[in-house]
């Protein structure tokens, strides 16, 4: 069996009135790319600010590398929550240099040059972080969690306002990091990021735990497909698809449809389902953001 | 603790506001110092012997604490800085535990005290060499640079203790300045002769007021109302009590709260 990275039981958070997080389970193991799935306010950085030790728990525990909570814990692991927290004034160099003597790095130099050409600042590495865009100050706290090669990596939503290029990037980098065998926690409301790059995932909604499963299992669960479609007699599409067994409308539109159907419907299925019926579709896509929908399902349905 | 004051040191020398506030301070403490000599009221103009051993160390040790409150605001922008940029969050998630955090700071404010401390007692040093008939007596006076070093100790640690408790900066530095002034005011109000066991009260008493001393107390034929005036040796234990207290209280506070 692999080894235990992080163990977490029954932990909790309450605010005054206010439950953010209610008694949540779960282990991950060496190697896992695991996913902290759920909307906005649903308890992922709560969660993971109690694991770095800057939320105290109001019930339950956890434990990383099998060595409780002990503070030396974290230097073993790279983070970054919520905002990249940098020193305005110093510069991309000298912050890195800060967290790596809180990290306890030997050789600091050569680590903080590798880590900036990782994530593409090498030229910007004397510029004061102040004058950093929002992209690169995110790449900044990628690079910095990369210090020390350290043996897990907690991110939360690490592709928060990039810029599309700026996503493929980071995604393709977490991806790399995870194939080098390193753990990676990563929370993110984006269903489509998590499947991208995660081996497991848990799902949250409103600080309860709804489910824990690997990736394949998630979405195979799923058997939705979600298909948009136009023509010029809305009103007929809308009778057929209602009477039609396999397909139910998903959405209203103006002028067009999105149609829930099962996972193997294609758009030439759709298009020749329409077709017998006499009408010539004007609009047929396979809707782009199903990945998304299927997961507001999910929190919907559970 | 020597890898804790390395890494407060990387962010504290590339201050701005560290470097401009320290170099005023070190221009204009000797500067006001030297410049006692051309004031003359009607008769009366400064004797010499205020540049002498032992009361060089006094007179510095005096102007110099006038200065506290302005230096205590490098400690003020420093500490609350990291709770304005999040990085007190961040050092913590990269693995410095909430005590490395408060101790590390608290050892700046100490270093810092005995920085500015050995160079007020410098300046003493210097002006009593130039001035004094006879250099033997340097040694003499030195526990006024003692009781200065407490007073900027006290400063320095109810900045970063204030700091830590208000936890927005512009309101945090406005309050600070102005602190000495609204304990007076509430001494006045509430608590009268007691006022001077407050803290700010209690390290400003540390520094013994050379030109009170110069006045002739009876000079209108009036006694000074009888006051109970707390000597240096009492106001230097109530110092320690209160820095100690700032510094725990910062602690045992940070410690219970989300970061």
């Amino acid at each position: 069996m692999a080894e235990k990275v992080l163990s977490i039981k029954g932990l909790s958070k309450n605010y005054k009135d206010f439950a953010a997080v209610k008694s949540i389970s779960f282990d991950v193991e060496q190697e896992m790319v695991f996913g902290l799935l759920g909307p906005n306010g649903s308890g992922k950085t709560t969660t993971l600010g109690m694991l770095m030790g800057v939320i105290r728990p109001s019930g339950g525990e956890f434990s990383w590398f099998d060595n409780g909570q002990k503070d030396e814990n974290r230097r073993r692991i790279g983070s970054l929550l919520e905002t990249p927290n940098f020193y305005p004034y110093l510069t991309a160099w000298q912050n890195l240099e800060v967290v790596a003597k809180i990290k306890g790095i030997d050789s600091p130099k050569e680590t903080i040059d590798r880590v900036l050409k990782i994530v593409g600042l090498s030229n910007r590495s004397d510029s004061k972080f102040k004058t950093f865009s929002l992209g690169m100050k995110q790449r900044l706290a990628i690079g910095a969690t990369l210090l020390g090669d350290p043996e897990v990596l907690v991110l939360d939503e690490p592709t928060n306002g990039l810029d599309p290029q700026g996503i493929a990037e980071i995604r393709e980098l977490i991806i790399r990091i995870g194939k080098s065998g390193k753990t990676i926690v990563i929370a993110s409301h984006i269903l489509d990021e998590i499947q991208k790059v995660c081996t497991h995932a848990a799902i949250l909604r409103d600080g309860k735990l709804l489910q824990v499963s690997t990736i394949d299992a998630l979405i195979g669960n799923q058997d939705v497909r979600l298909i948009k479609v136009g023509a010029e007699e809305m009103s007929k599409v809308k009778s057929i698809i209602n009477e039609a067994p396999n397909y139910s409308i998903y959405k209203e539109g103006e002028d067009s449809l999105i149609i829930r159907c099962t996972r193997e419907t294609t758009a030439a299925d759709m298009n020749k389902f329409f077709f017998d019926h006499g009408i010539v579709l004007n609009q047929l896509s396979v809707f782009s953001e199903s990945l998304e929908n299927q997961f507001l399902e999910i929190i919907k349905n559970s | 603790m020597k890898n804790l004051i390395a890494i407060e040191w990387m962010k504290l020398r590339r201050l701005v506001t560290m470097k401009v506030i320290l170099i005023i301070y070190a221009v204009t403490v000797p500067l006001i110092y030297f410049c006692l000599r051309f004031i003359e009221v009607g008769p009366f103009s400064m004797p010499d012997y205020i540049y002498e051993f032992p009361n060089s160390y006094n007179f510095v040790a005096y102007i110099a604490s006038w200065f506290n409150l302005l230096v205590g605001v490098i400690i003020m922008v420093f500490t609350s800085n990291e709770i304005k940029y999040k990085t007190q969050r961040q050092n913590v998630i990269d693995g410095l535990s909430k005590r490395d955090v408060i101790f590390a700071k608290f050892g700046i404010v100490f270093l810092f005290s005995v920085a500015i401390t050995l160079y007020v007692a410098l300046v003493g040093w210097i002006f009593g060499l130039i001035y004094s008939e006879n250099p033997g007596d340097m040694f003499n006076g030195l526990e006024q640079i003692g009781a200065y070093f407490l007073t900027t100790l006290g400063y320095f640690s109810f900045a970063f203790f204030f700091a830590s408790m208000v936890r927005m900066q512009a309101l945090a530095i406005i309050l600070y300045i102005f602190s000495t002034f609204i304990e007076s005011l509430i001494g006045l109000a509430v608590a009268r002769e007691y006022s001077q066991f407050f803290p700010l009260k209690t390290f400003s008493n540390l520094i013994r007021n050379p030109f009170f001393e110069m006045v002739d107390p009876t000079m209108d034929g009036q006694p000074i109302p009888d006051q109970f005036i707390l000597g240096q040796g009492w106001s230097a234990i109530f110092a320690i009590f209160y820095i100690t207290c700032f510094v725990l209280i910062s602690y045992w506070v940070i410690k219970r709260r989300d970061i």
